[in-house]
């Protein structure tokens, strides 16, 4: 966990010092705000870096070797989270409102009843608000307007 | 004047009124409950309905479906840690432990209470101002509202939780976010990376949905227990009542945050997403416990929730009297005045006298019709904080598309809202503040812009000419000093404790 914190203060101070070069093209008056934000952000992350080091030498050689075990379940969550994004850039909203409870829930081992129960309330219910009683224009996707034009 | 409170009055609570009252705070709930539907944008849909309607009537209408939205978007804030509105975000921050911690049932007696008693101050405040309300609206120019938004940032001190270090960097680079987009004073595309969606900067919804509710999702995910982390919990009435006597206990920070709301929302351009977190600030601050802000302290229910519905006192008299909105509903408030003729501005309070009275009666008792609702409804919400997690998972993730994508209806800001909620993870899991980041970036662009306007029409010495900016200045340097000082006893004697356990 220390080591982690290490490196997402390091990662910070990457993107910090990235927005610092963008900064600095930018003409005096769009770049001072950014610039009086940006300097003490910078000086903070070192002194945040230093004492991570610090904390991360002071617990000794023997906890340092100890590795964070490889989490299959963190894995599997994030495949959701990415899974659900290509989900609904190919499927379309609709899609991916029948398609995502129905997955999840028959990935969770719940029963098919519920699974499909739940699936397509939960795609009655947002296609009669949003798109018959709204009128909303909700995202199609890449598949569904190739399809029916 | 008597006569024109007793005509709002009489005319709101008529009986062909009261159902339609009744079906524009049970819209307006839905509206706030679910995260896609904000709003202003329900106001703009039901514009073009209004044309051939009964001014009074149609504006009677808009107006309570107004007030219920705030009421509504608490529900899920508290309940799912997903904010229903952008207003209610800090509402959030206390509001979903104590759902984690069992106690739904008591946070939402407690924020609906907070937020009807709110109300009503709001509009007490606004009824009396009337006779000298203008010359304190018209003295709040640039310099007080870029110094208003000063003080806001130098809450960050006190709203970030463990490292001050770690809640700075936070706020920092949430001011940086708030920057992105075209430079109003310039042109220059800043932080673009040359790609057309970030041209007009970086919406709020999707920021806070990813930020706050992703992470919960995530947690869920991996726990597949219900939100409610206790097995015996008290979701019956006698809880929910427990939540509103909770309001009547800290009477005191229902005053100080219902006048600081209304104050907030009298100034044209400061909006609820600023009050509710200048309220949430003050509460820390002034805290006998501030260390469970954030935990599931009451406290932090009850201070924002009352300074958001006291607000839109305030805005609505800015708007109706002056013209000036304060937000987008307030914008679309102005506008269905001007499609059923009749212009914003001093004559409202002397040739629509009726009517101006009628809005505020219609802004009360929406608020007290919504909260009655919610009162009742408490009970079985807060049982679905007892559902299994595997069920409420794809629901919530369905609410978080919703409500991203509902903004502006654009696909990137629900991508958008997937990479800060990769954030928002890292943020949690390494304890950074989420709540200095998004104070940063709510208020960053603030900052930038009233500076800028202040110098370039009032000159570099600008807040020397302004006696309010300086009184928010020595506020801020006072609030500052105050912490720090407070702070050296306590911070004096954790070391002595630490001394003392090393050596024993």
């Amino acid at each position: 966990m220390r080591r982690g914190n290490l490196f997402f203060a390091v990662f910070l101070l990457l993107v910090s010092l990235l927005i610092l070069r963008a900064t600095w093209t930018y003409p005096f008056k769009a770049k001072l705000f950014p610039l009086i934000t940006l300097l003490p952000v910078l000086i903070l992350l070192m002194i945040q870096i230093i004492r991570e080091i610090s904390a991360l030498k002071e617990k000794g050689a023997g906890e340092r070797r100890k590795k964070e075990s490889f989490d299959r379940k963190r894995f599997i969550i994030w495949a959701w989270m990415l899974g659900t994004v290509l989900m609904l850039w190919v499927l379309g909203f609709m899609g991916t409102v029948v398609l995502l409870p129905f997955l999840y829930l028959r990935f969770q081992r719940e029963s098919w009843l519920l699974s499909i129960t739940l699936s397509l309330g939960c795609g009655v219910f947002f296609y009669t608000l949003f798109d018959l009683l709204l009128r909303m224009t909700l995202y199609p996707g890449l598949i569904l307007p190739g399809v029916f034009g | 004047m008597i006569e024109a409170v007793a005509y709002g009055i009489a005319y709101v609570l008529s009986v062909h009124m009261l159902p339609w009252v009744f079906l524009g705070v049970i819209i307006g709930l839905v509206v706030g409950i679910l995260p896609g539907l904000g709003g202003a944008a329900t106001l703009a849909i039901l514009l073009p309905i209004i044309y051939n309607l009964d001014a009074t009537f149609a504006l009677t209408f808009l107006i309570v479906l107004h007030a219920a939205v705030s009421q509504g978007g608490v529900v899920t804030s508290i309940l799912f840690g997903v904010p229903g509105e952008s207003v209610s975000v800090a509402t959030m921050l206390d509001g979903y432990p104590l759902t984690q911690q069992g106690h739904a049932g008591r946070a939402l007696g407690a924020s609906q209470m907070a937020s009807m008693l709110g109300a009503i101050f709001g509009g007490i405040v606004l009824a009396s101002l009337i006779p000298i309300a203008r010359p304190i609206i018209l003295a709040f120019g640039s310099p007080e509202i870029f110094m208003m938004a000063i003080l806001g940032i130098s809450f960050v001190s006190v709203l970030g939780r463990g490292s001050a270090i770690k809640a700075v960097i936070t706020a920092g680079l949430g001011m940086i976010l708030a920057f992105v987009g075209l430079h109003a004073g310039t042109g220059v595309l800043r932080y673009t990376g040359g790609i057309l969606y970030f041209w007009e900067g970086i919406q709020v919804v999707p920021v806070f949905m990813g930020l706050f509710a992703i992470p919960e999702v995530i947690d869920l995910m991996r726990k597949g227990e219900s939100l409610a982390k206790v097995e015996q919990a008290s979701v019956g009435r006698r809880d929910v009542w427990e939540g509103c006597k909770d309001v009547f206990r800290h009477w005191t920070l229902l005053l100080r945050c219902s006048a600081i709301g209304t104050a907030l929302g009298m100034i044209p351009g400061v909006g609820g997403v600023v009050s509710q977190f200048i309220c949430y600030g003050h509460a820390k601050q002034t805290s006998k416990r501030p260390d469970l802000f954030g935990f599931g302290n009451i406290e932090g229910v009850i201070a924002p929730e009352s300074g958001n519905n006291a607000k839109e006192g305030g805005s609505l008299f800015t708007a109706l009297a002056f013209g000036l909105p304060s937000g987008a509903a307030m914008v679309m408030i102005l506008a269905a005045l001007m499609v059923l003729g009749i212009r914003p501005g001093p004559e409202m309070i002397t040739s629509h006298l009726d009517l101006f009275w009628t809005l505020v009666v219609s802004l009360i008792v929406g608020n007290v019709l919504s909260t009655l609702i919610c009162l009742f409804a408490a009970r079985p919400l807060a049982r679905i904080t007892f559902i299994k997690g595997n069920l409420l998972v794809p629901i919530i993730i369905l609410l978080v598309i919703l409500g991203a994508y509902g903004v502006k209806n654009n696909i990137y800001d629900v991508f958008l809202a997937f990479v800060f909620g990769g954030i928002g993870y890292l943020m949690k899991a390494y304890d950074y503040s989420r709540v200095t980041f998004t104070i940063g970036f709510v208020l960053g662009d603030y900052v930038e812009r009233y500076f800028l306007i202040s110098v370039s029409s009032l000159g570099p010495d600008f807040l020397l000419g302004s006696p309010i900016a300086l009184i928010l200045l020595i506020l801020t340097i006072l609030g500052l000093v105050g912490r720090g000082v407070r702070g050296l006893p306590l911070r004096f004697f954790r070391r002595l404790i630490s001394k003392e356990e090393e050596e024993g």
